[in-house]
């Protein structure tokens, strides 16, 4: 079962998606862009499989769910550590 | 525990981490609002999953509502976070861009304020719309004054057609043109150089032009120097009369020859440029002055460009393209650039054909001259206006044995050559006055007496030139040689006329002897031993003994005394006449160094004997206190070159040397000894008749006598007789009694007294005599009793027909008489000359009955004989 506010986060994602994909030269131009960029697709996948298991494979898809939202989680976190422990990209 | 629970957990460890981290590092230079932006995000990943493992724990569910709505924000979130960088991004860049605008602005505003170059910027009437401070500067101008005016007005007048037609070209593709024209500048005329480029519109249109110039007048002065030099460079090249080749570098390919070099190399400019120098010596031979071909490596353009050497004054000669042999002279560099490295290399030679062809001419010349001067038999000199000796030639130091070591200067040579003060001074007098007085190239011969090296006197006979450059050039001759002969000559010119003189003397005096020996000789024959008058007779004959040996002294150096030649032989001749007169004196000792092999001489026995004497006499009076004699025979050849000085015929001669230990004589009294009358001995002792006699006599045998001595060494006189080339006969010996005869004799002599004593004499011995007074009367007996006469006793001189005619004309009657030759004195020769006639013996006025009556007898029997 599609929850509504999944559906709204899964679209939301998307649109945010297309900006960023909009202004790719811009993304290009963020510190360490690719670590963050790929934390925020994690987070779309997790939102894309959430949407999914309700539909079917409802236990592995939530699991993969899961996997994406730590996967994001360990990208943001080692994207902070690049560019405020290490400062790379902003000196 | 769920597997999504443990990912839940490590999910907010992480977001709990970063939290962290970024609240540790919240000082990075990164906006605010995006810090705040990560720090949501990360607080609703915190509580997202902190909500989650509540639930998975079972713990609580109390979180969940919220959840949903914090998850709903979490993709806003992130699109925030985005926006917000890109917000920040598009910020950064306009503040960039501002700032590179601003910066561009206040560059561009200092270049053009402080730009050395003119810029414009005009429209399409030429109208000025912009101008930099420097154009302002330049005009003395300011902007006010200068723009919305045209620019063409301060363009130089004959400078304006080509603007105008460089700015129409400005208004079309490529839309660039450049230009240069003089402007009226505050300080006058001055070039400008224009860049200029249009501006165009959207329509590309031209809607102005923006000009950046700048003052070219220092570089079109340059330029025109420098056009002004290059023509100035060719002109001098191409009328330069030294070759000049440039070739480049690095395979010294030739680009310039200029006329000079193609005369010299016989070639046009199109066959010499663009050949490779090595390339030339297969069309010009080139040639070391010894010969050697010159190899291209060793060429001085080749040395310049490939090995950057500075060649100077080589000598070679080209053969050129003609066959034309050219000797040049070469100088060569390399031409470099800024670098230092060659770019080219320049030869300039001359031709100095003329000049080695003329230095051969003069060498070949001075070669000549050396030659002639080296080779002269005259001594020559040369000395530098300054006195110093620049040049003696060899014979000059034979002659005077000095070199020019010796006799650096002329004041040298004064002091050396005439070392007694007196004489030089002389000699430096006439050498003044000489200089002064005579014209340049003249000469005045002077002779003069000079001290050569090895300590003898040579007299020699000067001839000083002043050439043009007040050098002297003096010749020498040595006349010593000379003198001596003219000395001897007038010796023999003395001698003759004394001869002549003395000649006359005794055959008169010889004559008179003749008539009182005869009578003394009939009186001795006549009376008896015991007789008391006997001792008076025999002391008149020796008188008249001495005055006959004076007779024959006089006759001797009258040369005229050589009667009997006959060949005889010197060794025997010396024995004798040192044994006789090593009998009368004592005093001294004789040695005698006698030839091992016989030596014959044709001569007059009775002189030589004479000589002979007189030489030992002279030795025994030389030596007051006693000495020794030393006599020596020997055999010589003496060469051309000695018999000349001598006036003698060159040829193998017998010598007789006689040495005193004497007080010996210098050499002025050397000089002296053989004239007549001259004597170093008290009255007594000599009569200065002996030597010349000798003199006379060897002379008249064709001989020579030299005498050698020095003061206190004694003296050595030496006689050289050429030797006979037939053998010795031997001389027979009187022994005093008398010989008769009964024979008819025809005496002939023009002196009555020789008659009187004669006639007495002969008929004393038994002779039939028939006396005659002259030759005619002589010729005329014979012609009628022609088989009466036995025997003629001829003098030689008588008036008229003399003897040696007589002799002639009585041969045509009768050829078998034997004709005796009597005489006192004959002049030179013709004694002997009527002795190779035929005549069978002769018989020296005076005589004595007994040498009479043997020469009778031996001259009869000599013709009966033969």
């Amino acid at each position: 079962m599609i929850q509504q506010n999944e559906l709204i986060m899964l679209l939301l994602g998307i649109a945010c998606m297309i900006f960023l994909l909009l202004n790719k030269q811009k993304v290009k131009r963020i510190p360490v862009a690719r670590t963050l960029v790929a934390g925020f697709c994690m987070l779309l996948a997790g939102y894309v499989f959430t949407i999914i298991e309700g539909i079917l494979w409802n236990d592995f898809l939530n699991v993969i769910e899961h996997m994406c939202y730590t996967a994001s989680s360990l990208f943001l976190a080692v994207w902070c550590w690049k560019v405020f422990h290490t400062g790379k990209g902003v000196e | 525990m769920p597997l999504v629970a443990i990912f839940d957990f490590i999910s907010f460890l992480a977001s709990i981490a970063a939290i962290i981290i970024l609240l540790r590092r919240w000082n990075r230079a990164i906006p605010n609002d995006i810090k705040l932006l990560i720090l949501w995000i990360l607080g609703l990943y915190s509580f997202h999953h902190f909500s989650n493992i509540l639930e998975w724990g079972g713990i609580s569910r109390a979180l969940d509502p919220y959840e949903d709505f914090l998850d709903i924000m979490t993709p806003v979130l992130w699109f925030f976070l985005f926006y917000g960088y890109f917000k920040e991004l598009t910020a950064n860049d306009l503040k960039t861009s501002q700032m590179a605008m601003r910066e561009s602005e206040e560059k561009y505003r200092l270049l053009i304020d402080n730009q050395t170059d003119l810029v414009v910027k005009v429209d399409n009437e030429g109208r000025l719309l912009f101008v930099s401070p420097s154009y302002c500067k330049m005009f003395g101008k300011s902007e006010g004054e200068l723009l919305g005016k045209r620019f063409m007005p301060l363009v130089h007048e004959d400078d304006q057609e080509s603007t105008a037609k460089a700015m129409k070209a400005l208004y079309r593709p490529p839309y660039r043109a450049y230009m240069e024209q003089r402007a009226l500048t505050k300080d006058g005329w001055r070039w400008l150089g224009w860049q200029d480029t249009s501006i165009l519109d959207e329509n590309e249109n031209v809607h102005a032009i923006i000009g950046v110039g700048r003052n070219i007048t220092e570089r079109k002065e340059y330029e025109e120097e420098l056009r002004n030099t290059r023509a100035l460079l060719e002109a001098a090249i191409s009328q330069s009369p030294s070759g000049i080749l440039i070739a480049d570098a690095p395979d010294v390919t030739i680009r310039l020859a200029n006329p000079a070099a193609q005369n010299i190399l016989s070639g046009s400019k199109h066959q010499i440029t663009g050949l490779v120098l090595g390339e030339h010596l297969s069309i010009w031979q080139t040639h070391y002055p010894d010969g050697t071909p010159c190899q291209s490596t060793d060429l001085p353009l080749w040395r310049a460009v490939k090995q950057g050497e500075t060649v100077k004054d080589i000598k070679l000669m080209v053969r050129n393209q003609s066959g034309e042999e050219h000797w040049i002279s070469t100088n060569a560099a390399p031409i470099r650039d800024n670098d230092g490295k060659i770019t080219a290399g320049i030869v300039i030679f001359n031709d100095i054909t003329d000049r080695v062809r003329a230095q051969r001419a003069s060498f070949e010349s001075e070669e000549k001259f050396r030659a002639l001067v080296e080779q002269s038999p005259l001594g020559i000199s040369l000395i530098a206006k300054d006195g110093q000796y620049t040049y003696l030639n060899p014979r000059f130091q034979k002659i005077t044995g000095y070199t020019i070591d010796d006799i650096p200067t002329g004041r040298d040579w004064f002091k050396k050559a005439f070392p007694d003060k007196g004489y030089r001074k002389e000699v430096i007098e006439k050498w003044i006055v000489d200089k002064q007085n005579i014209g340049m190239g003249q000469s005045r011969p002077r002779e003069f007496s000079v001290h050569c090296k090895d300590g003898t006197t040579k007299r020699i006979n000067f001839r000083p030139v002043t050439l043009p450059n007040y050098d002297q050039f003096v010749i020498y001759e040595d006349v010593t040689e000379k003198a001596e002969m003219e000395e001897r000559l007038q010796m023999a010119q003395k001698f003759e006329s004394i001869g002549t003189l003395a000649g006359g003397i005794a055959h008169d005096f010889n004559n008179l002897l003749m008539g009182v020996l005869g009578r003394t000789s009939l009186i001795s024959v006549d009376l008896e031993p015991t007789n008391p008058h006997k001792e008076h007779i025999e002391a008149i004959e020796e008188y008249v003994s001495g005055a006959t040996n004076l007779t024959k002294q006089l006759l001797g150096f009258a040369r005229g005394g050589k009667y009997e030649v006959k060949p005889i032989e010197m060794n025997e001749l010396l024995s004798q006449s040192a044994t006789m007169f090593g009998r009368t004196h004592k005093d001294i000792l004789i040695h005698s160094k006698i030839y091992p092999d016989t030596i014959v001489i044709d001569a007059d026995r009775r002189q030589i004997e004479q000589v002979l004497l007189n030489l030992l006499l002279n030795a025994w009076q030389a030596m007051p206190n006693g000495g020794e004699i030393h006599l020596k025979t020997g055999i010589v050849n003496l060469e051309e070159e000695v018999c000349n000085v001598h006036q003698v015929d060159p040829g193998r001669f017998g010598t007789i040397s006689v040495t005193d230990t004497g007080i010996g004589m210098d050499r002025k009294t050397q000089k002296r000894i053989f004239d007549p009358f001259f004597t170093t001995k008290e009255k007594e002792r000599g009569t200065g008749l002996g030597l010349a006699s000798s003199y006379g006599i060897i002379r008249n045998h064709g001989g020579i006598i030299l005498v050698d001595s020095e003061i206190g060494h004694g003296a050595t006189f030496t006689i050289f007789l050429p030797l006979s080339v037939h053998p010795a006969q031997m001389e027979t010996t009187y022994d005093g009694k008398l010989v008769r005869g009964s024979e008819t004799v025809l005496l002939v002599d023009d002196e009555e007294m020789i008659i009187e004593v004669g006639s007495a004499m002969l008929e004393k011995l038994g002779y039939k005599v028939i006396t005659a007074k002259s030759g005619e009367s002589a010729i005329e007996l014979i012609s009628r009793k022609t088989d009466d006469v036995d025997i003629v006793i001829l003098d030689l001189i008588m008036p008229g027909i003399d003897g040696e005619e007589t002799f002639d004309q009585i041969r045509q009657f009768n050829r078998k008489i034997p004709v005796l030759i009597s005489s006192g004195y004959a002049i030179e020769g013709q004694a002997a000359n009527v002795m190779r006639k035929g005549c069978n013996g002769f018989i020296q006025k005076p005589f004595n009955i007994s040498e009479l009556s043997h020469t009778i007898r031996k001259t009869i029997q000599k013709t009966m004989t033969d």
